[in-house]
This record gives C-alpha cells, structure tokens and sequence, in this order.
C-alpha cells in the first residue's frame, strides 16, 4: 500500500464510536505521562551527576526514579476512594439578595439574586463538581489534578483558569457564561461540541432554538453586579425587568407590549434606588412612565 | 471561537485548554486509524494515547506545522510502523532511519529526552527553529528550503549548524552517557 493510499483512508477515517468516557480516561492518562515526563525532564542534571558513578548502579537509579513515580500515582489513585459519606450542601440566595460561599477546596462564589447552588461537602471524585441553577461569580482554586466543573441544565462549564460568571436563570432565554481571568471550556448539552474561551469572552446560548454562539465583551461590566450595579447593553425590555426584579426584590408589570421591540443599553454604577432606576429607565425610553403601589408592585405604561 | 492555528499557538505556549479541545477532536479519528493498521483494541488506546503525548512533549514545533491534518496523519502512521516493527520477528531492527544528523526518530522512542528537547527548540529564534523544524521534521532537503524561506543556501546550513549546536549542548550529557555506559 503505498502512502497515498494510506492517506487517503486517514482522511476518510471518523472519530465515531469512541465513547466519552473513553476519551476522557484516555486524556488523562496523557496528563499523567506527560507530568511525570515533565518532573523526569526537569530533573535530568541530578540524573546526570548521580549517574556518572558506576554504570550499573546509574541503570538502577533509572528503575528506582521509575517505580517511585508510578508508585506515587497509584498511591494518589488510592487516596481518593475515601469511604467517609459524602454530603451534598445547598445554598439559595432569595431575590435582592446575594450571598458569598466558599467551596471545601477554598473556592470562592458569590450568588446573585434568586440563584442555587449545590455542592459536596469534600470534593472525593476525579472532578470537583457543583451545580447552578441562576448565577454567580467563581473565584477557582487551582489544581491541576481536579479539573472544576459547573453543571447548568443546559451546558457545563470546565475550568482551566481562574475567575468567570455564569448566567443560568431557570426563566431565562439566554443562558451564559462570561470569562473574566484564565480559561474554560464550555460544553453544551445539547450540540455536544466543546467551545473554548479567552478572557473577554461570552459563550451564549439561546434556549428557546438551543444554537450558541461567543461573542466578544466586557466582562467587568458582565460581573458589574458585584458591586451592586447594573449593566444593561442592548438589553430588552424583558430582560431589564427580570433583573431589576432580583435585584431590587420587587414585581414589575408591563401593562403595554409597545417596548417588544426596544433596544436598551445604560449603566447603573451609583447605587441607584429603585426610584431613580426606573425614572432613568423611563427617560431613555419615549413615551414610558411607570407606577409605584405600596405594595412595592411597579406597573410600566 | 478561535481557528486551529490559534489553538496550535496556545498549545505551544503550554496551554493544557487548548490541549483538551483538540484532544477531544482527533483522539477517536486516530484511534480508528490506528484499528485499521493494527486491529487490537487496547493496544491502539496505547498508541493513540502515546501520539498525543509526542505532540504535547513537542509542542514548540506546533507553531511551523502547516497542515495539522497531515502532521497527525504522520504521527500516526509512524506510531503505528514503529509497533509493528517492534513485535515483527526481524532482528535487524537497527534503529529506524537513523541517518546521520537525524536526531530526531531516536529522541521521540526516548521519551526521556523530549521534554529536554522541547525546552531547547523552545528556545530557538524563530528563523533558526523554522529552519530546524522543515530540515529535521519534514525532511525537507536544503534546496527546498532555500526555495521555501527564500533565505540562501548559506543560511540554512547555519540555522541548521546552529540549532544542532543547541541540542548537543543540552542533551549531549544525557546522550554520551547513555552511549558511554549502555554501550553502541
């Protein structure tokens, strides 16, 4: 068979049936070689010094260098079938308020309004795994060997880097995730495919036709919620009420449909009450007016 | 959403992300490829597993590779002769294309040096490690790459001069001794 031949079934070879989990015992079999490489590659000058002794004792400290790495990862594996049962914490966060959680492994996360959060008491598998249901800031703790990993109903979000937000409200029409710091990887539940992020970038999806997309941002004004402001960029009307309903622990209705269409973008940074919010609101958009009961219900007309 | 080149960059700079995504992406066409040359199931998991850790342990080279497609393609299929060879009855396996200069097939069956390796291509200026790269990885002859960098004839033999200085004065301590001791 000549090299053409050979080449031309490459090209026409696909990656079906090779299940996940295959693919994913197989990679981390190459981080395990490639580490210990690493270690080995970066310890040749001890290697070299010791080994200009006697040639056989220089072969035998080849072999013990060996077996003690493979030792330690065996001994690594072993350590993590801990039999202590473990729990699984919830933390919920009700609308207008926001709530800071710090993980077992000195992870950091602060809730948004109306958001959950689930997670095991020790971090025991091979990931560290939580779930959310709304959205949050995380602050991850490095650890090359436990790779982080967020369920969402819809996507999971798998850490590399440091700091990211994650956008899941249960009522929302578009779900994201937005990187600040490092790096993630976002997989999608329902195209299965694998999107990677740079700092600066949003992985977005929309639920109600299932396609995503990245888009480019400012991730600051994404997490401007942090710090109690509100960041709007051609936001919908829908959008701007569900959020101001979080935040400020109110119900808004919207007595007319003639802002279907409306386009917002504006930045609340100075801790605006609710009542120079919605006059602010009320000016960008023409014709809008609003109306306060006492049961702090708002009507937009 | 960034194209396969980027993904290459970032995975010579040591990104372990970029890494998973094209591992992701080709481990399963490699290890089909691999069934059909070879058709033992665990062994290609091995050698598929083996491949990727080459082009992680020689990452620096990823920015001058062209067609990753084809770079794969090769990996694999060398992968997949130097088994075979490997459990052939022929004894007259006397290392495999080891011409003089080409120290590259005898590194890559020691795992050992490539990480070293890696670090000294890492370190190469960029015109030198090109150079390097088409010469000793793609076997290209001098005319072509002359014709390829539109460089002379004088310059690559001293790109190519230069950076074999560069990895004998690395490595040269880890090979001598080998030689010295293990005999050949």
């Amino acid at each position: 068979m000549t090299d053409k031949d050979l080449f031309r079934i490459w090209n026409l070879t696909k990656g079906d049936n090779v299940s996940k989990k295959e693919i994913e015992t197989a990679y981390s079999n190459v981080r395990k070689i490639t580490e210990d490489l690493e270690v080995r590659g970066n310890g040749r000058r001890v290697l070299k010094i010791f080994a200009s002794a006697v040639a056989a004792a220089a072969v035998m400290l080849l072999v013990s260098v060996l077996s003690v790495s493979t030792y330690k990862h065996i001994h690594k594996s072993d350590a993590l079938a801990v039999e202590e049962p473990v729990k699984f914490i919830e933390c919920v966060t009700g609308n207008g308020e926001t709530k800071s959680v710090s993980l077992p492994d000195s992870t950091k996360i602060v809730l948004n309004s109306g958001s959950v959060i689930i997670y095991p008491s020790s971090f025991q598998t091979s990931e560290r795994s939580v779930y959310l249901s709304g959205e949050a800031v995380f602050d991850v703790t490095k650890d090359e060997e436990k790779p982080f990993v967020v369920e969402t109903s819809d996507f999971s979000v798998r850490v590399h880097g440091t700091k990211f937000d994650i956008s899941a409200y249960s009522d929302a029409d578009e779900i994201s995730t937005t990187l600040c710091r490092g790096s993630v990887s976002v997989v999608s539940h329902i195209d299965r495919k694998e999107y990677l992020l740079v700092p600066d970038e949003r992985f977005q999806m929309d639920r109600s036709t299932g396609t995503s997309q990245i888009l480019k941002i400012d991730s600051e004004e994404s997490i401007s919620w942090l710090r109690r402001s509100l960041c709007f960029r051609s936001a919908s009307i829908h959008d701007i009420v569900k959020t101001i309903e979080r935040q400020y622990d109110v119900h808004i209705y919207l007595t007319t449909n003639r802002y279907e269409d409306n386009i917002i973008t504006a930045k609340f940074i100075h801790g605006e009450t609710l009542d120079e919010l919605m006059k602010a609101l009320c000016m960008l958009t023409p014709g809008m007016s609003y109306s306060m009961n006492s049961d702090s219900e708002i009507y937009i007309k | 959403m960034m194209d396969e080149k980027d993904m290459l960059l970032r995975i010579s700079e040591g990104e372990e992300a970029a890494f998973h995504v094209i591992f992701v992406e080709y481990y399963p066409k490699i290890k089909n490829f691999l069934l059909k040359i070879i058709r033992d199931g665990d062994i290609t998991q091995d050698i598929a597993q083996d491949v990727f850790v080459k082009i992680w342990m020689m990452r620096s080279i990823l920015p001058e590779v062209n067609s990753f497609n084809s770079y794969l393609y090769r990996m694999s299929k060398n992968a997949a002769i130097n088994y075979l060879k490997s459990i052939s009855r022929q004894t007259s396996l006397n290392g495999i294309d080891v011409e003089d200069g080409n120290v590259i097939e005898d590194v890559l069956s020691s795992k050992e040096k490539l990480s070293a390796l890696n670090d000294v291509i890492r370190e190469m200026p960029e015109k030198r490690r090109k150079v390097f790269v088409l010469s000793r990885f793609y076997n290209k002859p001098n005319a072509e790459i002359v014709e390829e960098m539109n460089i002379t004839k004088k310059t690559v033999e001293n790109h190519i001069n230069l950076a074999m200085k560069d990895i004998n004065k690395d490595l040269l301590g880890l090979i001598s001794f080998f030689s010295f001791f293990v005999g050949g």
